[in-house]
């Protein structure tokens, strides 16, 4: 696998195609990216402390970025995407590291015929805050939003996760779920969706749960002879595992499954 | 040879007395049916031994080759070789069958089953039920059919190899081709590892097709009448009203719950709070 350190180059325009990038540092960095292409980038951070992004998807181009969390410290991101006419931004987000974490990002969807997938995935054994913000700002836009977060002892999630259209983006659609799974009613995880909508013509809805397993999917999947924490391990990494399919490159997939698989075995065992 | 042994069992689901002191012994290669009128029990007894904590076993005992049943936790019983088909399977998103069903051959196995040997063996059994060749990469029972959630219960059996199996009521939502895909299934399973089958079903079709050994019929939380195949054959064509004159005893009358009534909601899961 090939990677690139892009520690030393805050200017980039991303090139066509797939890469994979490494941030390592404990230094303040501000990555400046612009997409005129068609690309993926699957963005490791090692190290950081606080990481501002800003990238423009210029007009007809289209980006797939995977930021994936793997720092031991704390960290800040502070995320700002532009989207230009007719592009696209697939934008996911995961980790399961046991540092803490306050994320703000937000997707302005700025020309016509923009869209953005967002995702995130988060194991929280820690502090783990976020703010997401998608926003239409021109008509024939759409923006859709998927977290899901699985909290466990010690863990404390939260997310602000809000949709927006302004008058003017007629024709635009903002979706949103956020689901949150606890083990027991000890453990805190706060989602607060919003909608801000202020044009007729759209499309618009949020989906929220917190909660803990369904007690008969417990008893149906017990009764196949899995254990109490195998069950655990099963569902959770069914709720963090489409993060890993987010790129399609197949060896980075089996990567980050295996580390997934491993984390959360490794947390569910406790 | 596995036995499975209940003798004067009593069940009660939040302190009312459901199973009144049922007795029954199933050893391997039988096939036992069980009848009766709705709400009187059977699904009870199902779930009793397969351990569901709803059900409160207050008095007798259920054993398994002389080991006690009671004392173990659901997933216990499973690995020592019960299997219930659920009359009602859960869904369960995020979770492919695949996964499921690996991890589970897995826990009753000392080292994992290699990928490709469960890979044949899963293509082999969807293929045996004639589900459709993506089922294991589906979410397990999401968005399945009531006809394909059965179905999958007993790719599940298939694949698990119980020494005990029992089946709720699993011909309901079968069409005729499916019925007897399943109960032919099931009978080959039989034939290939011997084990032991305990079967609710109202439909004297199914035990055609599945030849029981045994019949009981359970009224009022007791077995009230046992006899072999020709039992089945006269509730079919008599119904149940000769064995309540007969024995003189009042079947209970399945108690028909209210749905609330929504007034509607916004998208979040009902189960889900803001904690």
């Amino acid at each position: 696998m090939k990677l690139i350190d892009v520690g030393g180059r805050n200017n980039v325009i991303i090139a066509d195609g797939y890469q994979e990038w490494i941030i390592d540092t404990l230094d303040p960095l501000t990555l400046d990216l612009t997409c005129d292409g068609v690309s993926s980038v699957f963005m490791n951070v090692k190290r950081a402390s606080n990481l501002k992004i800003k990238m423009t998807v210029l007009e007809n181009a289209g980006c797939t970025l995977l930021i994936w969390n793997n720092t031991e410290t704390k960290v800040e991101f502070d995320e700002t995407y532009v989207v230009e006419k007719s592009s696209y931004l697939n934008l996911a987000y995961g980790e399961c590291n046991v540092s803490d974490t306050n994320r703000n990002s937000k997707v302005s969807l700025m020309g016509a015929g923009a869209s953005a997938i967002i995702k995130s995935a988060t194991l929280c054994k820690s502090k783990k805050i976020s703010s997401i913000t998608c926003e239409s700002l021109a008509p024939h836009t759409v923006g859709n939003m998927e977290n899901y977060s699985v909290v466990l002892e010690d863990g404390e999630y939260k997310m602000d996760a809000t949709g927006k259209i302004v008058k003017g983006a007629y024709d635009s659609r903002s979706h949103q779920t956020s689901r949150a799974l606890t083990f027991n009613e000890k453990q805190k995880a706060t989602i607060i969706p919003q909608l801000l909508i202020d044009e007729n013509d759209v499309e618009a809805s949020h989906a929220t749960s917190v909660g803990q397993i369904d007690e008969n999917q417990m008893i149906y999947l017990q009764s196949r002879g899995l254990t109490h924490n195998q069950v655990l391990s099963l569902i959770t990494v069914g709720y963090l595992m489409p993060i890993a399919d987010f790129i399609e490159n197949e060896e980075l997939q089996q990567i980050l499954r295996k580390e997934i698989e491993s984390k959360v075995v490794e947390s569910c065992s406790i | 040879m596995k036995e499975l042994i209940i003798q004067d069992l009593h069940v009660s689901i939040e302190d009312k007395e459901i199973l009144k002191g049922v007795s029954l012994a199933i050893k391997s290669n039988e096939i036992h049916a069980l009848m009766g009128p709705n709400g009187n029990g059977k699904s009870t007894l199902l779930s009793a031994i397969m351990g569901h904590p709803k059900y409160m076993v207050t008095s007798g005992s259920i054993t398994l080759d002389g080991v006690d049943v009671l004392s173990m936790s659901v997933d216990e019983r499973s690995r020592a070789g019960l299997f219930l088909a659920m009359q009602y399977p859960q869904e369960v998103p995020g979770v492919t069958n695949s996964d499921f069903l690996r991890a589970a051959m897995n826990a009753r196995r000392e080292t994992p089953i290699p990928l490709f040997s469960f890979i044949k063996e899963m293509e082999k059994t969807v293929k045996d039920l004639e589900m459709k060749p993506d089922l294991a990469h589906r979410f397990l029972n999401e968005g399945f059919s009531g006809g394909e959630k059965k179905r999958n219960e007993i790719v599940q059996m298939k694949m698990l190899k119980p020494s005990m199996a029992m089946l709720d009521e699993i011909d309901s939502g079968l069409d005729v081709d499916a019925l007897k895909i399943v109960a032919s299934s099931v009978v080959e399973l039989q034939k290939e590892i011997g084990c032991g089958i305990l079967a609710v079903s109202h439909y004297e079709r199914f035990y055609q097709l599945l030849k029981p050994t045994h019949a009981h019929v359970l009224v009022d939380g007791k077995i009230v009448v046992e006899g072999n195949e020709e039992l089945v054959t006269k509730i079919d064509t008599e119904g149940y009203d000769w064995i309540y004159k007969e024995f003189n005893i009042v079947p209970i009358q399945e108690e028909k719950k209210l749905a609330p009534l929504s007034l509607g909601s916004c998208a979040a899961s009902s189960k889900g709070k803001q904690v």
